[in-house]
């Protein structure tokens, strides 16, 4: 180095070479890794006895009728509106990434609480409001940061997100408590009662969607007197995604069930949500006091 | 410039030619980026191999939200930030790269970036990781001041003050061995 000034330029121009020994050692591990990837996310389709049919020459036209007559059978299944198990619901939530849930109280006309979530942004944004005071709070488990937006003095509070906070954060489906009444589907009590409403009224309220009951005995957790309960779901015809939800509740056999609160589902795209995230704290730029950017992209933490 | 879009594609059907493709044209910046800031060509080495493998590993949930080359930096840089906070690695912080600095035995492999440029690095491995991070990103990574604001996340005046107080400190440290 001949000159201090000219350091600028002296760093630009490091460049190192791999040997050949590490791109073998990178790119195989690499080769393996992908093929691990790829045969996960291989759809049913693409192989056994399916890739087989439809690769056979000689099996195409059988293949064309077999393809023929399952939309035939799709069709008329279609037409007659066939039920949706609980646990199609279950499943089809299971496969979400990103969702809007909005909880009101039953008899009010506004959210006492709404969340954002997006499982491939690592984001969980919920909004609540408590008597005159609301505000926002965004965990952003990937950048490891948790902010606080008080909406009564517009001011935002930072905190980073520790190992320990982290741990006791509900990973699990986002805002499950209000969309789902047990949140493993192996606990629906045996003697749970799944039922589709007949009722035209009650399944036009949300069009596209059939609405289904499930209905069990609880213990109250105080008194451990029976509460008899009821979780009535609309579920979307094409996604059999709950499109909303209605939480009830008596206590005698022969009363009449009372709705405690009900649940708003939609299903945003992650720009959407980065868009609501924006408005709310702004621009990652402007964002203040942001801990460092950690963690690698893509990569499973 | 790769056609990243079709790479990625068929990435995610399985091609090891579009993984071979990227890795050959992005592996050594890369290295070098590693190697710069942790002052120490195995330890880049191994970082190399853990942003590939992870990126392979994940490619069906990657989605890219700027290019494949800033996707890899960000991924290379993190890393290294992961080996400094696990203390996995041999750290060169400033204290105990003032020793390294002189000793042509330290971990870097100097001779591989030739005389004067070992000279280059082992005075980057004194800086601070924020400023080495700033100046070899900016140099050697080709990023915006901007870009690597929105990458870590903090300022853009941050980012430029750190670039020049790391720049007025490796000056002074060379100018410093050049009397010597």
């Amino acid at each position: 180095m001949s000159s201090a000034d000219n350091i600028e330029r002296a760093i630009g121009e490091l460049n190192l070479t791999t040997r050949a020994e590490t791109d073998k050692r990178i790119l195989n591990d690499a080769y393996a890794a992908l093929g691990k990837a790829v045969y996960k996310q291989q759809p049913m389709t693409d192989t056994g006895i399916w890739r087989m049919i439809v690769r056979s020459r000689f099996a195409v036209p059988g293949a064309i009728a077999a393809m023929i007559l399952l939309a035939f059978v799709l069709f008329v299944n279609f037409q007659a509106g066939k039920a949706v198990s609980i646990e199609g619901i279950y499943g089809a939530l299971s496969k979400i990434e990103n969702i809007h849930i909005s909880t009101f109280q039953a008899g009010r006309t506004s959210p006492d609480q709404q969340v954002w979530a997006s499982e491939t942004m690592g984001v969980k944004l919920f909004k609540t409001e408590l008597g005159n005071q609301a505000q926002y709070t965004l965990w952003d488990t990937q950048n490891r940061v948790k902010m606080i937006k008080f909406l009564s003095t517009n001011s935002v509070q930072t905190v980073p997100i520790t190992q320990q906070m982290l741990a006791g954060f509900d990973k699990s489906a986002p805002g499950s408590a209000d969309m789902v009444p047990f949140s493993d589907r192996n606990d629906i009590p045996s003697d749970a009662q799944w039922n589709r409403i007949d009722d035209r009224e009650v399944s036009a309220a949300i069009p596209g969607t059939k609405a289904y009951d499930l209905t069990w005995t609880a213990k109250s957790t105080d008194s451990q007197a029976a509460v008899h309960r009821k979780w009535r779901v609309f579920v979307e015809d094409r996604t059999n995604l709950p499109k909303r939800i209605e939480w009830y509740a008596k206590s005698r056999p022969e009363d009449e069930y009372v709705v405690e609160r009900f649940v708003v589902v939609a299903y945003p795209g992650e720009d959407e949500i980065q868009n609501i995230i924006r408005n709310i704290f702004g621009p990652p730029d402007d964002r203040p006091d942001d801990p460092v950017y950690i963690g690698t992209p893509g990569a499973q933490r | 410039m790769l056609e990243e879009k079709r790479l990625i594609r068929e990435l995610k059907q399985g091609s090891k030619d579009a993984l071979h493709r990227i890795y050959m044209e992005y592996k050594d910046n890369l290295l070098t980026i590693a190697a710069s800031m942790l002052h120490d060509t195995y330890a880049a080495e191994d970082v190399l191999h853990d942003v590939f493998v992870s990126f392979a590993g994940s490619i069906g949930k990657i989605q890219l939200r700027g290019s494949l080359k800033s996707y890899l930096t960000a991924s290379v840089v993190n890393r290294v930030r992961d080996m400094y906070r696990k203390k996995k690695h041999h750290l060169v912080e400033l204290e105990e790269a003032g020793q390294l600095a002189g000793d042509s035995d330290g971990p870097v492999r100097s001779a591989e970036f030739g005389e004067d440029a070992g000279r280059l690095t082992d005075a980057l491995a004194q800086l601070p990781l924020e400023q080495r991070e700033t100046i070899v990103l900016h140099l050697n990574g080709g990023m915006k001041f901007k870009e690597i604001a929105k990458m870590q996340r903090i300022p853009l005046s941050t980012v430029q003050g750190r670039y020049r107080y790391g720049l007025d400190k490796m000056r002074t440290i060379l100018k410093e061995r050049a009397k010597k």
